[in-house]
């Protein structure tokens, strides 16, 4: 016995040891990182603790999986609960009928901590038996697992599943032990103790249990060393880690870090690359570039993701077949950051075995289902953002496509580098004079609402076709608009989101100063835009700038215009019956308008609206957005596959609210030599509404 | 060593070109810098990485030209110089080079002279050599890709009917065309440091030009008139379904004495 107690407390000690030292050097770690903007991540800390208990106690985000869910949430109170077993199996080295003191020998106690051991156990049987499926070797990269690390999982599972095993036996041997009249308080364990003779001597029973005492103390102990030795197995660390990265969340109420990208930042504070007098020791750090760019944030991250794959399985580009997995990519940051890999090279490109493939970086869209499917708050999209813009603006590599899409952006001020004076060339062929600012309206206070036509609506084909559809809808309805005409540039999102920040600066300063110039602002005219890019920075990024506007998105004008009667629809839309709806990722998962559109297209007369199985805020990508529209693409492409997850409903044609969601699936229907029609929401309503007078 | 990039400020091509009664390019739009300069200015910047040269950007134009220094500027030069005098309006190019060769020695020479293959407007493509022939320094033209060595310029020409090098010692002058290396897009670094790096004014009294030399005046080349090419005709298009449709595309190919 003495030497059962010797072993114990030595395994206590390394195990407490090892976890102790490495919990010490995770935080040197993270606080060796870089400094987030001055006050962020911590502001409202009632809201971040209730937005942490939130996450923790309902598995919001889990429970997309059901049983994953429940079986997860059983497992995770198990740990909570049966680490005071652990305790009790210390005791039981030293003196095999030993209680935990107050609360040991009280009853319901006993029920609580075998409730959860059974739970802990169906629990972790579940997850294990999910794991072993999801991860069988057919499924291939379609397993949310594949590239996890198994094997770091696997004994995870295996040391949650033989502590509560040997916890439940041990129940069943201390109530073989306790008397007659002690046994209420094993509710449920008492048949193992049964299993054992009756007459078998005190002595033997004693051993029994403080070999199996001992054994679940090393179990633990060797979890503890294991895990503290292995910074980078997430899967065993998201336990501790998950709580302070979700209380540390970009958003404190726990909504998905979307919408607006965070500026650029350098030692914690905000860098304006418009101003002239901007300290010139910032440009060599812009972005992403070394480990030691990586915040403090960005490590926690990294170090708490648990390798489950919820990214990877909602990600466009790992489903087409591309270099990226979101999963991947924060692994290879991990292994980098402070993992045995960890090398002072650069995050993307170079010689180190864990760089982030640049063919990786550059498949993101940016369409944010990752961050949105993300149990744990890591912000995958941000930090690819952080890659891209040391990418583009220090190192200089970055594929050579985009150079063109920025020099157009320099030069013309919009990605297609059409000039400035053709901008109202859609227009054309209106029987109506679509209202200028500056030219037939001097203010903003003469108009309800401003028309931002976009660089889609103006130059491209189809965006042309949906801003002469809704100009037409604006005028049918008696709204007094106007348009900015050559005046307006491009917002900058293809830019911003393909790390070029200090264009999208450039952009959006010019914006702000012919917005404002124009008198808009709050208490002005509201900005309508056809665009969900458009939406996406005019209404979330440009407060930096000096820029605060009420943006809409068309489609909720639409609703709004339909609802008031100022808009009848009477007829079938080009004799479309069934139709199917493509959520722009910028209006859905990015700004959270699922509505407006659906009930939209619901007032139109004979049409029959079946959504995708992936709709809504949990949409699949065009694969436009994160400037791939003006990158090449390799492999299957994302249009493809959203085409035929669109054809798959037996719609006849495809209704959009975005104008990249409109070029990307009118491309695939031409690839795929299909004539389904790609309509934005606005011709179909123009198509519905009785033949002008 | 030093390197000179004689860069032009021309009008934006998208916008379509409008000429005054003289027949003189209208150069008060929208400009940048001529993207066939953007060639030599890679070449300039690579050089001065592998050797340490400093880079000056020149151009002769109007007040607005500045932008393609600035531009210049941005894509690694390290200072510019912008020549801007009334009088020089209307130069031809033989005035034209002479602005340059005064602005050059008045810079005190340069080891190698870089020019773009043509300007994106005009594209005569007699600025390189009758730079060249001004300051009494070789040419070597059409560069597809350019190296320097001891004192030596080798570049080589693509032709054709094959490949050509030519070498010539420094000082000299080598016009770079399209085929050398792609322009880097310049980083955010680059841009912001171009805005603090100098760009020297000088008028044609700085360089001991006399004006009656320059201007639309002393050209020696009248531009007599300028017609736009004709918009071409729309095509003729024959209705598939219809059934003699094979019979009337027979009939129109030899109605043109196609066949």
């Amino acid at each position: 016995m003495v030497g059962f107690a010797i072993a114990g407390l030595a395994a206590t000690v390394i195990g407490w040891t090892a976890l102790g030292w490495r919990v010490v050097a995770f935080a040197r770690l993270f606080a060796a990182g870089a400094p987030e903007v001055a006050g962020s991540r911590r502001d409202q800390p009632w809201r971040r603790t209730a937005t942490m208990a939130r996450e923790f106690l309902l598995h919001r985000k889990l429970a997309r999986k059901p049983l994953v869910a429940v079986a997860h949430w059983a497992t995770m109170f198990s740990f909570l609960v049966l680490v005071t077993t652990l305790a009790q199996a210390t005791g039981q080295l030293f003196d095999p009928h030993f209680d935990l003191p107050v609360i040991g020998r009280w009853a319901p106690w006993g029920w609580l901590t075998e409730f959860f051991a059974w739970a802990g156990l169906v629990g972790i049987g579940v997850l294990i038996a999910i794991r072993l499926r999801a991860s069988r070797r057919s499924e291939g990269r379609r397993s949310r697992f594949f590239g996890s690390h198994q094997w770091r999982a696997r004994y995870v599972e295996a040391t949650i599943l033989a502590v509560v095993v040997l916890v439940l036996w041990l129940r069943g041997l201390e109530s073989a032990a306790a008397g007659d009249g002690d046994r209420a308080r094993f509710g449920s364990t008492a048949w193992i103790g049964r299993l054992y003779p009756q007459d078998l001597p005190d002595a033997v029973l004693g051993l029994w249990i403080s070999t199996l005492a001992l054994a679940k103390i090393l179990v633990s102990y060797a979890w503890m060393v294991v895990v503290g030795l292995t910074p980078t197995m997430g899967v065993a660390w998201h336990r501790f880690l998950a709580f302070p990265n979700l209380w540390t969340g970009r958003q404190a109420d726990g909504s998905p870090a979307l919408g607006a990208l965070p500026g650029l930042v350098v030692d914690g504070r905000a860098v304006d690359l418009t101003d002239p007098e901007v300290d010139e020791s910032v440009f060599e750090r812009l972005g992403a570039g070394r480990v030691a760019d990586l915040t403090w944030r960005d490590r926690l991250a990294l170090a708490t993701c648990t390798e489950c794959g919820r990214c990877q399985e909602v990600c466009p580009a790992w489903a087409t077949g591309k270099a990226l997995s979101p999963k991947l990519l924060v692994g290879a940051l991990r292994d980098h950051a402070f993992g045995a890999e960890a090398t002072p090279g650069p995050l993307v490109g170079g010689e180190s075995a864990w760089a982030v493939a640049p063919e990786a970086l550059w498949a993101c869209t940016t369409c944010g289902a990752c961050v949105e499917a993300c149990p744990v708050g890591v912000e995958h999209v941000d930090q690819v953002v952080e890659l891209r813009r040391h990418q583009v603006m220090v190192a200089g590599e970055f594929p050579a496509e985009l150079a063109g899409a920025f020099r157009n952006l320099e030069r013309r001020r919009n990605p297609w580098g059409v000039l400035a004076k053709k901008r109202l060339d859609w227009t054309k062929g209106l029987d109506f004079d679509v209202p200028v600012l500056g030219q037939d309206v001097e203010s903003l206070t003469e108009v309800d609402y401003l028309y931002w036509v976009g660089c889609a609506g103006a130059f491209d084909e189809r965006g042309q076709a949906t801003a002469r559809a809704f100009a037409s809808l604006l005028h049918r309805a008696g709204t007094r608009f106007a348009v900015l005409g050559s005046a307006e540039c491009c917002t900058g999102d293809p830019a911003r989101r393909a790390g070029n920040e200090a264009l999208f600066a450039t952009l959006a300063s010019a914006n702000v100063e012919a917005l404002n110039a124009a008198g808009a602002g709050a208490g002005a005219a509201k900005i309508v835009v056809t665009c969900a890019h458009c939406l996406n920075s005019l209404a979330n990024e440009y407060g930096p700038f000096g820029g605060r506007y009420q943006v809409i998105h068309h489609t909720e004008l639409l609703a709004e215009l339909i609802d008031q009667g100022k808009l009848r629809p009477q007829n079938q839309p080009d004799g479309i019956g069934g139709l199917t709806y493509q959520d722009p990722c910028y209006l859905a998962r990015h700004n959270g308008q699922v509505s407006a559109p659906r009930r939209v297209l619901e007032s139109l007369p004979g049409l029959e609206l079946a959504d995708m199985s992936a709709c809504g805020r949990r949409g699949n990508c065009c694969g436009a957005g994160g400037g791939q529209m003006w990158m090449e693409e390799s492999g299957e492409r994302v249009n493809a596959r959203r085409f035929a997850e669109a054809r798959a409903t037996g719609a006849d044609a495809i209704a959009t609210a975005c104008p990249f969601c409109n070029v990307m699936l009118s491309d695939a229907a031409g690839s795929a030599g299909a004539d389904t029609p790609v309509r934005d929401v606005a011709e179909l309503v123009l198509a519905a509404l009785p033949t002008a007078p | 060593m030093r390197i000179i990039v004689p860069v032009k400020y021309v009008p934006d091509i998208e916008a379509g070109y409008e000429f005054d009664q003289a027949g003189r390019l209208d150069r008060g739009g929208d400009g940048l810098l001529s993207q066939l300069d953007e060639y030599p200015l890679e070449q300039a910047r690579r050089l001065a990485e592998q050797t340490g040269a400093e880079v000056v950007a020149l151009t002769v134009g109007p007040d607005e030209a500045d932008e393609a220094v600035r531009r210049a500027l941005q894509m690694g030069a390290d200072r510019g110089v912008h020549v801007s005098d009334e009088a020089i309006a209307g130069s031809d190019a033989s005035a034209t080079a002479l602005v340059l060769a005064a602005a050059i020695s008045h810079l005190g020479g340069a080891d190698l002279i870089l020019c773009g293959a043509g300007s994106a407007d005009a594209t005569t493509s007699l600025i390189p050599v009758q730079l060249a022939a001004r300051l009494q320094i070789p040419a070597l033209t059409g560069a597809a890709s350019l190296t320097v060595q001891d004192g030596v310029v080798s570049v080589r020409r693509d032709e054709d009917a094959g490949s050509l090098t030519l070498a010539a010692a420094l000082p000299a002058l080598v016009s770079v065309d399209d085929k050398a290396g792609e322009p880097a897009y310049p980083s955010a670094k680059a841009v912001m440091l171009a805005r603090k790096k100098p760009i020297d004014l000088l008028e044609l009294a700085d360089l001991g030009v006399d004006a009656a030399a320059v201007g639309a005046a002393a050209a020696k080349v009248t531009v007599v008139g300028i017609e736009p090419v004709p918009p071409r005709a729309g095509g003729q298009v024959l209705d598939a379904e219809s059934d003699d449709v094979v019979a009337a595309f027979v009939e129109l190919l030899q109605a043109n004495a196609l066949i």
